[in-house]
């Protein structure tokens, strides 16, 4: 790991406050740095602080320079009163302080530092403290710690395990992940722990599927293509940071990805994609033996029914009572499941060819009731609006289509679903109906999966902070009881603050990437502390992370960009 | 031995004599009201003068730059008292004397040295009649030999008896600072006890110079400033060392000279002014100061035969500030002194005949004015930036790198409850 060597006296880079205006508390505390240019910190770098038998491991949460200098008059008159061009003799002394807040320690008390103990950068020796709170066989690789100044050294970067049992269940699960779209932090980092979750399935022999909804562009799409070998692998790095062109980032992802084959070998764990998607999507050619979903009457539920005829439209109580008094003759009752959508439009059509002269109410061929004919007219409306916007993914004349199943999962394999181009209603619809599927293969257990990670960004349309739907309460039901059935959401969106606050304070992890002020001011983001003042200034591939097995602290983690999403080179 | 061992120490004399511990009470090292700058007003005559418009900004090889800066802090309590019919007060001083170096022009610490010493009137105590243990601790008393005691034998604590004092007599007999009776005036013997830590700072201030003197090959290869006129550190300078014996009666140019040539000493509190001369300087502004030269003899109130061989330089250090500063009352407060001994301003082969020098100090002033201006010019760079003092009369008249200086060195003295815990 580091090259320092623990213990020696060149290897101290500051020490611990302990004085009345920066009191030391058991979880946080302030230190200051020695004056050298070599050592370059910064939020978010974890150090090692120790002394008087304690071994602490500390994130540095907040930074600040000051000097003797009392105000900014003095500044001014101390510049020959005002003059820029003036350079002083002497420099005044700038000390670095940074706040520190711890993430482990040893012993395990929660008690104040009793003394100014010595700063200095982590090495091998304290990573054990770190995660000795994780056994071997429940450690998934979650993104890495900064630990040096020197971020082209892989040593530099300290890997940073969440827990399998609060990732996957059953102690806890599911991941939110937030930040603004088009800086490789929500889609990358999803898949940085797909990848990490398969290698632990992997090494520890356990059956994992994943699946991820496609809902834009072509995130997922280029999944199966990953370089044959290292060699290969690193020459595509090697293009690829050349092509972005930051110095800094460049050698930070080299270094990245060096240490993460260390504990994630994504050419070795290579997982075999299955592409699902729509008749008609022009990004076909895009997959590998892609396989065409589309759905029929059978195929649906009673809430899924729901959300495909009344979407973003608040039903009125005849248009839901006629709609479960069919559901309940053709979908529920129907041993035969042989009703199709055009049969349903029959039977509509057919009921409102009356003589209204006896009146407006009407009966449907074997259901029960009589209903209104324009309650059954605004029905129709519905059906036709949704047939004629999904007509990629229904299927009229036959009961059932080709659904998406539990079946169709493979063991430590990436399942993606196309969504992109679909109109919102059909995409609801899809992520409604897989999601269901899982939930119920898993319970009743059909096939040898024993855990899914199901990830979808734009969490904000199906887990909106108001409003009622089927999906936000099958949403909101997985989140509660997932864990249990080792059913794990990936969910990702820009702003959590536009997701419902159940969902969002179910996940056991949360990861924050960029975002403005604005929406990290949010209530829901109290948890990052003072880390909050600099999710604003995250890079690609840094992220504020939340794991809730480390109860003392958010960190700031560090992970490379996907592999696959350099092929293009 | 760090510092609690050493109070663990002080305090088991104590105990041994029968000494009850006494509250705390912290005394600032200098805590001088205004009213003690130019307080006093003497006859002298300007040498030379001088107007100089520095340019921080040009580099030049002819002006002296100076890299080291010295200064010395002390805290001195009260801890106990020994009830001899009335209770005598025993002090305990930390001195701590100390040189920071600039290096591209950053501050960083370069030497320094700390002690603890026990402060008891002991001679006056035993002539009463009292019978106490006399401390174990190295005495620093009249003999001196003090570099040795603190330098060499690496001592941290010692003891010194304020009833004696260092000085002799003009009949040459050791001078008795408290008398038995003199006891019972307690603010008597505690004023003794605070100037007696006031004077071994100043030895201690020495120590380090000469420490560092000594360490190059005895000479000082760069420019000095220490905080405080220059006689502060002669006048005692027998007291450090055999070697420094003499400096004040300016015994033997080959002593005084190495060690004097490269020192200048900055004074922030001046509270003796010359009659003629001062109006120029007072005028002066950022375009133009004005600096009068004196004879440092005529300038201050000591009668040391050395004052005769500094010269002493007013300077308005920062007109800018005094002009927009809302609470100034007085320009005489805006004034440092710089004190200028005259191996500075002479190769060593001109500093040899004594009376010589005395006599020409004019025409060699005048011979030396070039360099004399850029030694200022080199002074006057160091205006800014200002001390983070927000005393007024520091942001007019200190130094930076000596407040820094200071700083430091006051971040390391012991708080009084520190150097009073478990007495």
């Amino acid at each position: 790991m580091s090259s320092n060597t623990q213990g020696s006296s060149n290897n101290i880079i500051g020490r611990i406050v302990v004085s009345r205006d920066k009191p030391a508390k058991p979880n946080e505390f302030w230190g200051w740095i020695k004056s050298d240019k070599n050592i370059q910190l910064e939020v978010g770098t974890v150090l090692t602080v120790e002394g008087e038998g304690s071994k602490i491991i500390a994130t540095i949460e907040d930074m600040e320079s000051i000097s003797d200098i009392p105000d900014r008059l003095h500044e001014f008159y101390g510049f020959d009163y005002g003059n820029p061009l003036n350079e002083p003799p002497t420099k005044p002394q700038v000390i670095k302080y940074i706040k520190l807040r711890v993430i482990a320690r040893d012993p395990k008390i929660f008690v104040s530092p009793d003394d100014r103990f010595k700063i200095r950068f982590v090495n091998s020796n304290d990573i054990d403290i770190f995660i000795r709170d994780i056994p071997q066989d429940k450690r998934v690789l979650g993104g890495f710690l900064k630990v040096n100044s020197d971020e082209k050294v892989p040593s530099s970067w300290l890997p940073v395990f969440l827990h399998a049992d609060y990732l996957l269940g059953p102690e806890g699960a599911h991941v939110n992940i937030t930040g603004k779209s088009g800086l490789a932090t929500k889609t990358s980092y999803a898949l940085f722990l797909s990848y990490a979750i398969l290698a632990w399935a992997k090494a520890n022999d356990k059956k994992v599927a994943i699946v991820l909804f496609n809902v834009k562009s072509r995130d997922f799409l280029r999944l199966h293509k990953l370089p044959d070998d290292w060699t290969k692998a690193n020459e595509w790095i090697e293009k690829w940071v050349n092509k972005i062109g930051d110095i800094r980032i460049k050698d930070r992802i080299k270094a990245l990805w060096e240490q993460t084959k260390n504990y994630v070998d994504v050419l070795k764990v290579k997982p075999d994609v299955y592409y699902f998607t729509y008749q008609g999507d022009p990004d076909m050619n895009n997959m590998v033996n892609p396989q065409i979903y589309n759905y029929g009457f059978h195929d649906l539920s009673r809430e899924e029914f729901n959300t495909a005829l009344f979407d973003r439209v608040e039903p009125t109580d005849p248009q839901l009572n006629l709609l479960d008094a069919y559901l309940e003759r053709y979908l529920l009752n129907n041993t035969r499941r042989d009703h199709t959508f055009n049969m349903m439009l029959d039977n509509l059509q057919t009921a409102i060819q009356i003589d209204t002269s006896r009146g407006y109410y009407t009966r449907i061929r074997e259901v029960q009731g009589t209903h209104h004919i324009s309650t059954i007219r605004a029905l129709i409306n519905r059906l036709h609006g949704f047939l004629s916007r999904t007509s990629n993914i229904i299927v009229r004349n036959n009961s059932t289509g080709r659904p998406i199943t539990f079946n169709d999962l493979r063991p430590n394999s990436l399942h993606v679903i196309q969504l992109y181009r679909l109109d919102d209603s059909a995409n609801r619809l899809i992520v409604n109906n897989v999601i269901r599927r899982i939930r119920e293969g898993l319970e009743a257990q059909t096939n040898e999966i024993e855990r899914v990670v199901v990830i979808t960004d734009e969490l904000n349309k199906y887990a909106p902070k108001s409003g009622e739907s089927s999906i936000k309460e099958q949403i909101i039901h997985i989140v509660a009881r997932g864990r249990d059935i080792r059913l794990s959401l990936m969910g990702a969106q820009q702003f959590a603050s536009e997701i419902d606050s159940e969902v969002y304070g179910n996940c056991s992890t949360k990861a924050v990437g960029c975002s403005d002020t604005s929406e990290i001011s949010d209530a829901i983001y109290r948890y990052l502390g003072d880390l909050k003042e600099q999710v604003p200034y995250l890079n690609k591939g840094e992220i504020m992370l939340y794991h809730s097995i480390y109860t003392m602290t958010v960190m700031k983690v560090f992970f490379p960009p996907p592999l696959h999403v350099m092929s293009d080179n | 031995m760090n510092n609690k061992k050493r109070i663990e120490e002080i305090k088991d004399y104590l105990n041994t004599i029968g000494a009850k511990p006494l509250h705390p009470i912290d005394i600032p090292e200098e805590k001088s009201p205004d009213k003690h700058i130019a307080n006093k007003i003497t006859s002298s005559d300007v040498i030379e003068e001088f107007d100089i418009k520095p340019d921080y900004n040009i580099p030049n090889s002819d002006i002296p730059e100076f890299k080291y800066f010295v200064d010395g802090v002390e805290r001195t309590i009260p801890i106990a008292s020994i009830s001899l019919g009335i209770p005598i007060p025993l002090h305990i001083t930390h001195l701590i004397a100390g040189i920071m170096e600039r290096t591209n022009k950053m501050m960083k610490p370069y030497k320094k040295k700390d002690i603890l010493v026990l402060i008891l009137p002991y001679s006056a105590i035993i002539a009463k009649g009292y019978q106490i243990q006399k401390p174990q601790f190295e005495e620093l008393d009249w003999r001196g030999d003090f570099y040795n005691k603190i330098w060499n034998k690496n001592n941290e604590i010692f003891f010194t008896d304020s009833s004696i004092s260092f000085q002799f007599s003009p009949r040459g007999t050791l001078e008795t600072e408290l008398k038995p009776d003199d006891l019972v005036a307690l603010g008597d013997v505690r004023s003794k006890a605070l100037n007696r830590a006031k004077v071994l700072l100043r030895t201690m201030e020495l120590g380090v110079l000469w420490d560092l003197f000594k360490s190059n090959n005895k000479k000082f290869k760069d420019w000095i400033i220490l905080d405080g006129p220059i006689i502060r550190l002669t006048k005692y300078a027998r007291l450090v060392s055999q070697e420094l014996q003499g400096l004040e009666y300016l015994k033997d140019p080959s002593t005084t000279y190495p060690f004097l040539s490269k020192i200048i000493g900055a004074v922030k509190r001046v509270s003796v002014v010359p009659n003629t001369g001062l109006d120029k300087v007072l005028k002066s502004d950022h375009n133009n100061f004005h600096i009068s030269l004196y004879k440092l003899s005529q300038v201050i109130e000591e009668d040391d035969e050395i004052e005769e061989y500094i010269l002493a330089a007013f300077v308005k250090l920062r007109p800018e500030i005094v002009e927009y500063h809302p609470t100034i009352w007085s320009l005489t407060s805006s004034l440092t002194r710089f004190d200028i001994p005259i191996p500075a301003i002479l190769d060593e082969g001109d500093y040899k005949d004594y009376m010589i020098i005395k006599e020409k100090l004019k025409e060699i002033v005048k011979n030396k004015r070039n360099f004399l201006e850029a030694l200022l010019t080199s002074l006057l760079t160091e205006r800014w930036p200002l001390p983070s003092s927000l005393e007024q009369n520091r942001i007019l008249t200190e130094l930076y790198p000596i407040d820094e200086t200071e700083r430091w060195l006051k971040a390391h003295l012991r708080s009084s409850i520190e150097l009073s815990q478990g007495i």
